[in-house]
């Protein structure tokens, strides 16, 4: 049957409604829960940057509540953790790697000088290569990583991960070199945003 | 009669026209998320519900959609189901979500769910539709999955997650890069063919 203009304007319209409306029913019914997924992710992200440990989801919230506060830094805001006198900050941390952005949790000392430890919330990486940020493996390089010359980090190309907390140097992941070098771009950098906000 | 029709369309979804191995279709996915067997399985449960039920809704509208803007339409219903497996997975199975990041996204790109679609939905019934949307989205589903278990396995050591590999096995990592899903792939249709042609000269 041959359709007319009208008909094949008016046909586009109500579908594409239809089908706009449908969608937007079902984001706002989940709406709710996915932020609260968010929420738990932050939660979570924070506290396994400061190496704070939880047993499950629901602890997570109650853990974080009775360890971890959120200071205002010249309008940024700072996760504080403080444990037998020692006080640690964190910052939310956004950047850009090979396939898209990356936000995460990086956790410092208070003199800026030691990285407590590093987790990320969300990025666009290649699974299975650059997505390997996500490892522990990857991540522990990090961990109690005392800071290098002038403050920073450096990315090496060993081969293998540096578990040598002394020398200021992480190795990339193989076949990710260019997510591994945009990974330290973006700790060096929010290392040198911290030391102005807690120096 | 019924169940022969629905016999014969599985059996050529999955064997004789497979979609990858045969008609060579949605190959950068098969090369971009075939590295962890997981994340496989959901990408391809996401590809067989979409392939199934974009089919059954053109099929079922087949006689209103206008001919000039049939692949819009299609396009859009497809785009439909895609964004709900993403908005499913953000609420329901966050951290697959984030491992899989953009590619559910992608699923709308894949050229067999806009074939099946333009072949097949468009001028069949819609349970018939439905069901060679669910086969083909199958015959994608378990190359696939085969090509994830050996990336897996000898990319990480590891099936799901799950350490099988000894101790001491080094993994190779060229497994973890696409173009091993290429090789993977090209050894998959190798056999295939043969065996297809084996059969022919045994007829």
């Amino acid at each position: 049957m041959k359709k007319g203009i009208l008909y094949t304007v008016l046909f586009t319209l109500v579908i594409s409604f239809t089908f706009v409306l449908l969608l937007s029913t079902a984001n706002q019914l989940t709406k709710e829960r996915t932020k609260k997924n968010e929420e738990l992710l932050l939660r979570k992200a924070v506290l396994n940057a400061f190496h704070i440990p939880f047993a499950n989801d629901q602890e997570a919230y109650t853990v974080y509540d009775d360890n971890v506060t959120v200071v205002k830094k010249a309008g940024t805001d700072l996760f504080m953790h403080e444990k037998e006198g020692i006080t640690t900050y964190a910052i939310l941390f956004m950047g850009n790697a090979l396939w898209g952005q990356v936000r995460g949790i990086l956790a410092v000392n208070a003199e800026v000088t030691v990285i407590k430890g590093v987790e990320f919330i969300s990025h666009n990486e290649t699974p299975g290569l650059g997505g390997r940020i996500d490892e522990d493996a990857y991540k522990n390089q990090l961990r109690g990583e005392v800071v290098g010359a002038g403050g920073l980090i450096k990315g090496t190309r060993k081969g293998v991960y540096d578990y040598d907390h002394q020398n200021g140097e992480i190795d990339g992941i193989s076949g990710a070199t260019r997510t591994s070098e945009s990974i330290e771009k973006i700790i060096n950098s929010e290392l040198k945003y911290l030391r102005k906000l807690l120096g | 009669m019924q169940k022969t029709g629905l016999m014969m369309t599985a059996k050529k979804n999955i064997w004789a026209e497979n979609p990858v191995l045969i008609q060579v279709l949605g190959i950068c996915s098969a090369l971009a998320v075939t590295n962890t067997l997981l994340n496989t399985l959901i990408m391809t449960c996401g590809v067989v519900f979409v392939t199934g039920f974009s089919n059954l809704t053109i099929s079922l509208l087949k006689n209103l959609i206008p001919r000039r803007v049939r692949m819009i339409v299609q396009t859009l219903i497809i785009a439909f189901y895609v964004i709900l497996v993403d908005i499913f997975l953000r609420a329901f199975l966050p951290d697959i979500s984030r491992s899989l990041g953009p590619y559910v996204g992608l699923i709308i790109t894949n050229c067999i769910i806009m074939g099946r679609a333009e072949a097949f939905a468009q001028s069949n019934p819609p349970i018939i539709s439905l069901w060679d949307g669910i086969t083909s989205g199958a015959g994608y589903m378990y190359v696939l999955l085969l090509i994830a278990a050996v990336r897996e396995l000898l990319g990480f050591g590891s099936l799901l997650g799950f350490r099988v590999m000894p101790e001491g096995f080094v993994t190779w990592t060229v497994m973890l890069t696409p173009p091993s899903a290429f090789f993977l792939i090209g050894i998959m249709i190798w056999i295939v063919k043969s065996i297809s042609m084996r059969k022919g000269a045994g007829k």
